[in-house]
């Protein structure tokens, strides 16, 4: 009973988000607002039928799921009228751009590594509760901090911005525990 | 307020994204189509050995005689026993020393080996893309932190995204093809795919963290942190008078926990006056990989190391790998599961074809990753019909497949014949190998887990060979010189 409930939510959910993105009499803001509600409340629905965990991880394969076959069964076969276009930026490999792509390659991946990892591990020290949750939540935490140093180290246009503020990461919290 | 990213921003988050898409590269494609398929790698078990006993219900007593064999068939020196018990998913019991393992009969007497070549082959890519573990392992975890990062990064470079989510445009451009491709997939699986970053990152990073925290919390005692998370090994001094009693510790695990599901026992210390039990136990509706309760030799119950209703913390770093694996709720999960896996593994191809189209360039890397990509099944099903049906070792044929599809198509230097090509090998090769199995195997093909793995290998040859004569397109001269990667 419970799991039709969750499917119906979600369903409704992806639909009105449908409604609303295509630009179909029922859309606006409220609508965009109640269908995200509608997703979450699947999320409930679900939990209640299988239990927390496995609830939310069926809910949100639903979701995904669910707006895959609404895309399939909407795609367009011809050239939209509307003139096309996305961002480009494209990134060349050249043997002129190897220094910069060397560069990158440090910062994204052992100095935002080391960063995130430091600062992660001394960050949730400070946090309240039992020892054992402060270390997982450092480890969960690490690759989503470690992600976002490394888009950030790729996006801006002054690479030594990222690099100073990812050596104090590593520095701060590195002399705090080894010295 | 509106939340838009300015025009300079997402220019410079779509060259973040772009980074460090190639930089994940077809590294990154690997682990996402080995990682489909691994969804179902008890089923590629059961598959390879489809002639082993298989029930679900025996006596624990049996076990006793099991250990006792194993360890006088194996002199080696070994620190663990490992018994797998049979359950719904896996219907067969095994036993393993560190060195080698064999099935277990219902009545306690050893069967074959255990020998999942070609699984194990498929596993080792998808965790270590057969490299050496210590390496191999942090490479895949670093996918996976690239995979958070790309995930945050195409959210920022892409101020329509949402707009634009439930917009599929194909015959436009290619570059416009691919892009809608890249982005519809990728917007709706984002919580897939941020769980598969994440849990995907922490199998190999865990070590490295592990350093830092020990430094931080225990003075750089390693072994205390993984007491603290994993429970710390009990001390124990005996005389081992008589073998441990396995059957003992299972049966008190069935009167403990009724309403759960032992399926492991692991042995540590073995033959040691340290040794001791752990009887993993699966919890319905819920993540944990298990319970462990741990006994010592003579089965005398000693603790609960607390996964199941211990700290939070606890509970989540063990609920890891079967959300990783799609290893919860039965088949619709793993099903789901394929499905989620095969669009990252499309997201990844087509990031890359993306970049090649921005190129307005050909040179000899759009050949090569058109055998890249298409030669991948192919040489994965070589490598399963060379192991299993003709006993050659898979890994050099899976790569020495890898080489000729690329060699191949760099060789027409036309992708949309290599693509057909490489297509119809598969489709030629899943036959053969559906076909292959069936002639070793005769009527234990067509039982058990068997039968369904043969079928959907003859069905997915069959969708190669449709996608072959489908995708028959223009002349090779005709496309040759246009980007189209694959």
């Amino acid at each position: 009973m419970y799991s039709l409930l969750g499917v119906a939510l979600g369903a409704s959910g992806v639909a009105g988000l449908y409604s609303c993105w295509r630009k179909m009499p029922l859309s606006g803001p409220l609508v965009v607002a109640l269908s995200w509600l509608l997703v979450a409340a699947s999320l409930w629905a679900w939990s209640q039928a299988s239990g927390v965990e496995f609830g939310v991880s069926y809910a949100l394969m639903g979701f995904s799921l669910v707006a895959w076959l609404v895309l399939l069964f909407n795609y367009e076969v011809r050239e939209s009228k509307q003139a096309r276009s996305a961002p480009s930026a494209s990134v060349t490999v050249d043997s002129r751009s190897w220094g910069r792509h060397a560069l990158l390659f440090v910062m994204t991946l052992p100095l935002a590594g080391a960063a995130s990892i430091f600062s992660c591990v001394w960050l949730c020290s400070f946090l309240p509760g039992h020892t054992t949750d402060k270390m997982v939540l450092a480890v969960f935490l690490v690759p989503v901090v470690w992600g976002l140093a490394a888009y950030w180290a790729g996006a801006d246009p002054r690479p030594a911005r990222p690099a100073l503020a990812l050596l104090l990461a590593i520095a701060i919290p590195a002399l705090s525990l080894y010295l | 307020m509106k939340l838009i990213p300015s025009p300079a921003l997402v220019k410079q988050s779509l060259a973040s994204h772009s980074w460090l898409g190639l930089l994940a590269g077809a590294l990154m494609y690997l682990v996402c189509l080995s990682g489909t398929l691994a969804v179902f790698y008890l089923e590629f078990e059961r598959w390879e050995q489809p002639q082993a006993e298989e029930y679900l219900d025996y006596n624990p007593a049996a076990l006793d005689a099991a250990y006792t064999e194993v360890l006088e068939r194996d002199p080696g020196a070994t620190e663990h026993v490992y018994i797998g018990l049979p359950r719904a998913d896996m219907p067969r019991a095994t036993i393993a020393t560190d060195n080698m393992g064999w099935f277990v009969n219902r009545d306690g007497s050893l069967g074959d080996p255990e020998a999942h070549d070609w699984t194990h082959i498929l596993l080792h890519l998808h965790l270590y893309l057969h490299l050496p573990e210590s390496f191999g392992m942090i490479v895949v975890s670093l996918l996976g932190v690239l995979l958070c990062g790309l995930i945050v990064s195409g959210f920022v470079a892409h101020p329509r995204l949402f707009k634009d989510a439930f917009s599929l445009r194909f015959r436009g451009s290619k570059r416009m093809e691919q892009v809608d491709i890249h982005n519809r997939l990728s917007v709706w699986g984002t919580p897939f795919h941020l769980m598969i970053g994440v849990t995907g990152a922490y199998f190999g990073l865990a070590a490295l963290i592990t350093l830092v925290i020990a430094k931080s919390y225990y003075g750089g005692d390693t072994d205390k942190v993984v007491g603290e998370i994993f429970g710390a090994e009990p001390r124990l001094e005996q005389q081992l008078d008589q073998p441990a009693a396995v059957g003992s510790a299972i049966e008190q695990v069935r009167q403990m926990a009724p309403d759960t599901t032992p399926f492991y026992v692991t042995l540590e210390d073995v033959e040691t006056p340290q040794q001791f039990m752990l009887v993993g136990v699966e919890y319905p509706r819920r993540l944990i990989y298990a319970e462990q309760y741990r006994f010592d030799s003579a089965g005398n119950y000693l603790d609960r190391v607390g996964f199941s209703d211990g700290e939070a913390g606890k509970q989540a770093i063990f609920s890891v790998y079967r959300l990783h694996f799609g290893h919860f709720g039965g088949l619709l999960v793993k099903v789901a599961y394929v499905v989620l896996g095969l669009a990252l593994t499309v997201v990844s191809v087509s990031g890359i074809n993306i970049w090649f189209a921005r190129r307005k360039t050909r040179d000899s890397l759009n050949s090569l990753w058109t055998g890249f990509v298409w030669g991948a099944p192919v040489a994965l099903a070589a490598s399963a019909l060379a192991q299993v049906v003709l006993g050659i070792p898979g890994t050099a044929v899976f790569w020495v497949g890898m080489l000729i599809a690329c060699a191949w198509s760099r060789m027409l230097d036309d992708d949309r014949r290599a693509r057909r090509h490489l297509l119809w090998a598969g489709a030629l090769t899943m036959l053969a190998l559906a076909a292959g199995h069936m002639l070793r195997f005769g009527a234990d093909s067509l039982t058990g887990a068997a039968v369904w793995v043969n079928l959907c290998v003859v069905i997915t040859a069959l969708v190669f060979a449709l996608a072959a004569l489908r995708w028959k397109g223009p002349s090779a001269t005709a496309t040759s010189a246009l980007p189209d990667p694959a």
